[in-house]
């Protein structure tokens, strides 16, 4: 049978989830641009698709990241005797890291889509109150990683409640959406109560909202039962 | 690798799980973990893993305390018949790709040849492997893990007769090649006694006995022979169990014969053999109201 070999044990989460986290983005990127084509094949095309798209959709696939982050290679890890400790700092540095690539990827798509506009002749507007024009691709990158560090981290924090127990989740869930308010709505048009702020402060408070979820995280982790399922 | 439990008490809300359980198991043996469902085997297990903190009282292997204890716990793997551990989105290879990369002691060959052995396809997702593919899939990780604590709880139920023989000539082949701590928590005694050098036998949460395996079948005496003649020298006896077949019949008797007894037996015609741990094991642990 095939195997990847050795690997050192945070490394193959990160490769694992990045694999396919470029998976979906491919997907999701292809049919943005095919929805892109269609609206100027079929009407005028002014707006930027792909940053409609990338408003809700990919924090979402991030909040699903973090949770399978936790219920896939928390009891693997604990399993195979790493600590919840090791396990906790391979997860947070895998939410890093990950979060990193998919924002990577984002900035990409945005880059790719200026391309296909460019193509077409097209305008590419996005709303004026976002924390970023549209082809400024290091603020794009920012704060989509921004934004996914909280999302991803969150997924984690929920994830990990639940596993303690359901009492534990449904308390929770209140503070994760309060992390998520909290840190704003960076990478779409700012319509929560503490968005109307600045590309830096935006940024600090994506970074607060994960420094707080990956604290709350290793508090619910650092003693959490291994749960045995029953036949 | 020594286990140590000194005191140990598990509960969870008002179920106490284990109560004051004190135990010493010296390394480089086979041990069977006998006892009723909810005796406290799972959860006995779960903490020599590390998979929970112990309400009171210290668990330790290798005289290393275990919870959250990277240098005990890298040298012990605990596999359960559901296989907790692997989700069941993931696949089969998988599951042996991630213990290639977490355990220093894997052998990845003996793992595919293992998979090979029981016919499990590595493509397949756990969650659709049959329950005895699935015990098969975890008998596989826990014997290539060949940490020097090996805890195998139910591991191989579901799986068929011709499976579970494979298993037991693993086990014990793999052990004889390299020699570690192995413990089998089963309510399929007799099929696997023949492993157990020692025997721990818990009941709601306390320890019943630990001790060698020999020494607790001769603890009792199967007898033998003509049903009329067994009957009557059986008679005054703790008779644990009996079976006829025609005029034959075999009564189990808890306690030992002194020669006196056994040379009777032999002028009666009878035969007299070593008790079923089984026999034993539901002796020690019927409760009141239940046969024994």
């Amino acid at each position: 049978m095939s195997r990847t070999g050795k690997l050192a044990p945070g490394s193959f989460i990160v490769l694992g989830l990045s694999v396919y986290t470029a998976g979906i983005w491919a997907a999701f990127t292809a049919l943005a641009m095919a929805v892109a084509v269609g609206i100027h094949t079929f009407g005028s095309l002014d707006d930027s698709v792909y940053n409609v798209a990338g408003g809700q959709l990919p924090r979402w696939f991030m909040f699903g990241i973090g949770i399978y982050l936790i219920r896939i290679y928390l009891p693997m890890h604990v399993g195979h005797g790493r600590t919840r400790r090791q396990f906790t700092a391979h997860a947070l540095a895998s939410i890093v890291l990950v979060t990193a690539a998919g924002a990577a990827l984002m900035t990409a798509g945005y880059a790719l889509e200026g391309l296909l506009y460019q193509g077409l002749d097209r305008p590419r507007n996005i709303p004026a109150e976002q924390t970023f024009a549209v082809d400024e691709y290091p603020l794009v990158f920012a704060a989509y990683w921004g934004a996914f560090l909280v999302w991803m981290s969150v997924g984690a924090l929920v994830s990990t409640a639940f596993y303690r127990g359901s009492g534990t989740g449904l308390l929770t869930v209140p503070v994760a959406v309060a992390l998520i308010i909290l840190a704003g709505d960076i990478t779409s048009d700012q319509n929560l109560p503490f968005d109307d702020v600045t590309a830096p402060t935006s940024m600090v408070q994506c970074l607060s909202g994960f420094l707080v979820a990956a604290g709350l995280l290793w508090a619910l982790l650092r003693d959490i039962p291994i749960q045995t399922r029953t036949s | 690798m020594n286990i140590e439990l000194d005191g140990v008490r598990l509960r969870y809300g008002k179920t106490v799980a284990l109560d004051g359980l004190t135990l010493n198991l010296p390394g480089g043996r086979i041990y069977g973990l006998l006892g009723r469902n909810g005796s406290g085997k799972t959860s006995l297990l779960s903490l020599l893993a590390g998979f929970r903190r112990p309400t009171a009282g210290t668990v330790r292997v290798g005289g290393h305390p275990v919870f959250e204890n990277g240098t005990a716990t890298a040298g012990i793997c605990l596999i359960r018949e559901t296989l907790d551990m692997a989700h069941h989105s993931v696949k089969v290879k998988e599951v042996l790709e991630v213990a290639e990369n977490l355990r220093a002691t894997w052998d990845g060959d003996y793992a595919g040849t293992l998979l090979e052995k029981f016919q499990v396809l590595p493509g397949t997702s756990v969650g659709a492997l049959s329950r005895g593919k699935l015990s098969a899939l975890g008998v596989t990780v826990g014997l290539a893990s060949r940490t020097p604590v090996t805890l195998f709880d139910e591991s191989y139920l579901g799986m068929d007769a011709p499976a579970r023989y494979l298993f037991r000539d693993e086990v014990l082949a793999d052990f004889m090649q390299h020699p570690r701590t192995i413990v089998l928590a089963t309510h399929l005694i007799e099929e696997v006694a023949p492993l157990f050098e020692q025997v721990v036998i818990i009941d709601r949460g306390r320890l019943v006995l630990h001790e060698d395996a020999d020494d607790l079948r001769a603890r009792g005496v199967a007898v033998t022979g003509p049903a009329a003649e067994v009957d009557r020298f059986v008679a005054g006896l703790t008779v644990l169990g009996e079976q006829q077949l025609g005029p034959t019949k075999a009564v189990t008797v808890y306690g030992e014969l002194d020669d006196d007894r056994r040379r009777a037996a032999r002028e009666r015609g009878l035969e007299l053999g070593p008790i079923a741990l089984q026999d034993l094991f539901v002796h020690l642990t019927a409760a009141k109201g239940e046969p024994a």
